[in-house]
């Protein structure tokens, strides 16, 4: 991450406090010995570098931050001029020893006139060191000698080696005790005091001292060491008494030395500015990672990829020995369970170990209370207080440094897991590395966040697809194969579906159809469609009719999308398929032994569109195969519907009797859609099997005999089926129906019987259309007894509607012995 | 007609027994109607026997409630004997044997008035 920092305004050629480096130290060493030594005596050299000090630091408009600047050094009462002596003797108010070292005000330099000139000073012109006492008694003086690491005896003995001595530094001046002038602090808004010194030949000493307007930083006054190393060289140019040139032996001796601190300093600042380079640098990688694994995270939707990205990469930031990350998650049931992955170690080291519980030291991290990051956690209070283990089970990992992160769910503020890191060393976590962790966890909490929605929306979808899906029924002398298969891309449901449906008599209805349109509107609106077509289903409406019936239904509840749907009816008895297409698909009929066929085509508009329907039938013996599909099957982007509706159909005329007929539907879709299907396939497929069954029939006439031949007809049917037990509430039932044929529509048309193995139905077709209802009759009543009877006798009654009438039907369960 | 259905009457003076024999159902209760009915309006008591009445629909028990009621309508006692399975079934399915008066044998000349 780059930010841009505008460049502080630097004053041209000078200096400021706020940014004095290495390079700076460097020049403004150099500078000021230059100065110093091209002066003509050393009270010049003291002048020129005071003033060179104030006018380098400046300020943004000019102004020098250095409100005084003064050069100070000490001085034998013998080598004073006489004004100089007297202001001695003044203070001294006696005699004064020669060796009498006196601290002279050599330079100095102010915004104030006054602070201009040394003879000006009254207070600090000259103090006379006469004893450790009278340097005490000095506070500016006292502070300035033990400040500068020196000795107030060896001062004023004279005594002040040539080994280069401190800077002394007060970095908040006001309220400073060593500061003792606290008006002028006050009064000049002084707010850092630098002071630095050196030895001048002969046990003599001088020292500089700055009062600043601006906060001088401690790593700035420690750059003034080498700074006070080149001054002393500068000033040792010049005799510190009298005139004349010092000595040369005590310049060398005073640059080598200038040499050294140079160096050393330089090696010093080296060393830092490499490890600030590596510290940013560093800084920038882990910002980088953090921001890459943030991406990654956010972008990952598969739980288990992400948490373990997640901890390796939350692992590695924290450079840990090894980080777990433990997740809550909810189980289809509503149950919340954990479970964990690990980073920098197998997961057998884990393996022996329970889950950790709320222990006093996992607890604040599990109740997501906040980051706990300990050097050595066998040290922290709430470690080994809870049995059974008392600290790390045996054989654990050794842990002293302890991290831990709460991962907190952005949207429900729930507490998702945590992130651990440990680390068998004390002390290696640092304020970074929480802040990594942190950041990591972050970017886990949002990214489990979005996991968990997508997968809870994903799961409703597959369950609302999968409630959706009937139950096929097991019918005799059908074997039946579905198929649902959701679209291979994408997450959202389609709103294809398929029902089998058990109807009266024998038969059974097959449905498929289609909702256009995906996701959660599209389903709901196949399952309102769905119950629909089986309500009507139920009434044993016939297809056209319960097609025109669930059209109407849709024309008002289905506003936004239509809905095309087949609707055939099997009858076993007289081995028929009637059927009606609201815009659907056709269907393909296998005949057995024969070429598949497209039935149903344009037969209707789509449901909610279309108004009236036309209905066919097809013969459908045993042998004879149905199949009903969806567009995702037979249409793709690479096959129009056409080609895909003849490629099915040359599927069909392979297939072989012999075959599963699950295992070949499979491997119908899969070579239909080339194992990659980009739309919802829904696929029934039905196959007639031979099998035990019997029809026989009657035409029937309205005479009176009717009853009688109808009794004949049954007995000698049901005698040749072995049928006998049945034969009594058979003849009832049969005469009833015959009976309410002739005697209300005057049109009987045919008695029917049918037994498929476990029960014998028996239906009567008329032409008429009136519906027969049963109803109680009194005690007294002469009618009505014949249904009341049939209800009796049946198991189950019924009637249907034909296209030219209407067909009344009863079935009677027979004994399970019968073949099947 | 005459194949599937007759009845044979026997006057005994106090009473009427008028025995069923074939199969009763809509086609063949009118013509048992025509037959019975006018022996009930005469307000002597009428017993139908029915051991060779072998089947009886709807239409059959329809019959016999209308001569229920017409007998009661004059006073006369109605009463069925000797039903066969199918027949008897037929009637307590219905309830129609909480209404009519059903003995096993047919009664002795005279008796079947009395209760």
């Amino acid at each position: 991450m780059i930010t841009d920092v505008p460049a502080p305004r630097r004053p041209r050629g000078g200096y400021d406090f706020g940014l004095f480096g290495l390079s700076d130290m460097v020049r403004l060493a150099a500078e000021l010995r230059t100065t110093a030594e091209s002066a003509e005596g050393f009270v010049p050299a003291a002048t020129a570098v005071v003033r060179q000090l104030r006018d380098g630091f400046v300020d943004g408009d000019g102004e020098s931050v250095l409100e005084l600047v003064r050069l100070f050094s000490t001085r034998r009462f013998a080598d004073l001029g006489d004004e100089l002596r007297r202001i001695v003797l003044e203070q001294v108010q006696g005699p004064a020893a020669a060796d009498l070292r006196c601290l002279t005000l050599e330079a100095t330099v102010g915004r104030e006139p006054g602070l201009n000139d040394p003879a000006l000073s009254r207070r600090h012109r000259l103090i006379p060191l006469a004893s450790t006492a009278t340097v005490a008694a000095a506070p500016m003086v006292s502070a300035l000698v033990s400040g500068l690491g020196l000795q107030a005896a060896d001062v004023v003995a004279g005594a002040v080696g040539s080994g280069r001595f401190d800077v002394f530094h007060v970095a908040e001046a006001a309220g400073s005790r060593h500061v003792p002038d606290q008006e002028f602090v006050r009064r000049h808004g002084i707010r850092s005091v630098l002071a630095f010194g050196g030895a001048l030949p002969d046990g003599e000493m001088f020292c500089v001292v700055m009062f600043a307007r601006v906060v001088i930083p401690a790593e700035v006054a420690d750059l003034f060491r080498a700074v006070a190393v080149s001054v002393r060289a500068g000033l040792l140019a010049h005799s510190h008494v009298g005139s004349g040139r010092v000595g040369l032996e005590a310049q060398r001796a005073a640059l080598r030395e200038h040499l050294q601190v140079l160096e050393e300093s330089s090696r010093s600042q080296a060393a830092e500015l490499e490890e600030a380079v590596r510290r940013l640098r560093a800084e920038a990688d882990l910002v980088d990672t953090l921001q890459v694994v943030g991406r990654r995270l956010t972008a990952q939707l598969d739980l288990d990829a992400l948490v373990q990205d997640a901890t390796d990469a939350a692992t590695q930031a924290t450079e840990a020995e090894f980080g777990a990350f433990f997740y809550n998650l909810i189980d289809q049931y509503g149950e919340s369970y954990t479970l964990y992955t690990l980073s920098g170690v197998p997961r057998e080291a884990f393996d022996r170990f329970p889950m950790p519980r709320k222990t006093a030291v996992f607890a604040a991290t599990f109740d997501g209370r906040g980051v706990m990051r300990s050097d050595d956690i066998t040290r922290d209070p709430r470690y080994g207080r809870n049995a059974p283990h008392f600290g790390m089970p045996a054989g654990h990992l050794p842990v002293r440094s302890y991290l831990a992160v709460p991962v907190i769910s952005p949207s429900s503020q729930q507490v998702l897991g945590g992130f651990f890191f440990g680390h068998s060393e004390p002390g290696r976590f640092t304020a970074r590395h929480q802040q990594l962790a942190e950041g990591i966890a972050g970017y886990a909490a949002i990214a489990l966040d979005n996991a968990r929605l997508f997968s809870a929306q994903q799961r409703m979808a597959t369950e609302l697809a999968r409630s959706m899906l009937p139950t096929v029924p097991q019918i005799a002398h059908l074997e039946i194969a579905s198929r649902y298969l959701p679209a291979a891309t994408g997450s959202e449901v389609g709103g294809d579906w398929f029902d089998v449906i058990e109807l009266p008599a024998g038969r059974t209805a097959f449905v498929i159809g289609d909702v256009v349109g995906r996701g959660v509107t599209a389903a709901s609106v196949m399952g309102q469609i769905r119950m629909a077509v089986r309500s009507y289903a139920l009434l044993d409406l016939p297809p056209a009719d319960l097609l025109r019936h669930v059209s109407h239904l849709a024309e008002h509840t289905v506003k936004t999308t239509f809905v095309t749907c087949l609707y055939a009816v099997h009858d076993p008895v007289d081995q028929t398929l009637t059927f009606a297409n609201a815009g659907h698909l056709p269907a393909v009929l296998t005949p057995p032994g024969g070429h598949s066929q497209l039935i149903g085509e344009g037969l209707g508009m789509p449901l909610g569109v279309g108004d009236t329907f036309l209905q066919q039938q097809a013969e459908f013996p045993p042998g004879a195969r149905l199949t009903l599909t969806t567009d995702g099957l037979v249409e793709s982007r690479r096959r129009t519907v056409a080609a895909g509706l003849r490629d099915l159909i040359g599927e069909l005329d392979q297939l072989s009797g012999d075959e599963d007929l699950r295992t070949a539907c499979d491997r119908m879709i899969d070579r239909l859609t080339d194992n990659e299907h980009d739309d919802d396939v829904a696929l029934l497929h039905v196959h007639h099997l031979d099998g035990y069954r019997r029809t026989a029939s009657l035409p029937l006439t309205a005479d009176p005999a009717v009853g009688a031949r109808a009794r004949t007809f049954v007995r000698e049917q049901l005698t040749r089926w072995e049928l006998t037990e049945v034969v009594e509430p058979a003849l009832t039932v049969a005469v009833e129906l015959v009976s309410n044929a002739v005697r209300h529509s005057g049109r009987p048309v045919a008695l029917r019987l049918h037994h498929d193995g476990a029960r014998l139905t028996i239906d009567v077709a008329d032409h008429d259309v009136a519906t027969p209802r049963m109803s109680e009759p009194g005690v007294e009543e002469e009618r009505h007894r014949g249904l009341y009877l049939v209800n009796a006798y049946a198991a189950r009654w019924g009637t249907r509607s034909t296209p030219d009438g209407k067909v009344v039907w009863a079935e009677i369960d027979t004994p399970s012995s019968r073949p099947g | 007609m005459d194949e599937l259905l007759s009845v044979d009457v026997d006057d005994r003076g106090t009473d009427v027994v008028a025995k069923v024999s074939g199969e009763l159902d809509f086609g063949t209760a009118p013509q048992f109607l025509q037959a019975v009915e006018s022996l009930v309006v005469t307000g002597r008591s009428l017993v139908l026997d029915l051991s060779e009445l072998t089947f009886c629909d709807s239409s059959a028990l329809s019959a016999l409630v209308r001569l229920h009621k017409r007998a009661k309508a004059v006073g006369a006692e109605f009463a069925l004997a000797r039903l066969r399975p199918q027949v008897e079934a037929a009637i307590t399915v219905t309830m129609l044997h909480r209404l009519l008066v059903i003995h096993q044998e047919v009664p002795a000349a005279g008796k079947s008035s009395q209760p």
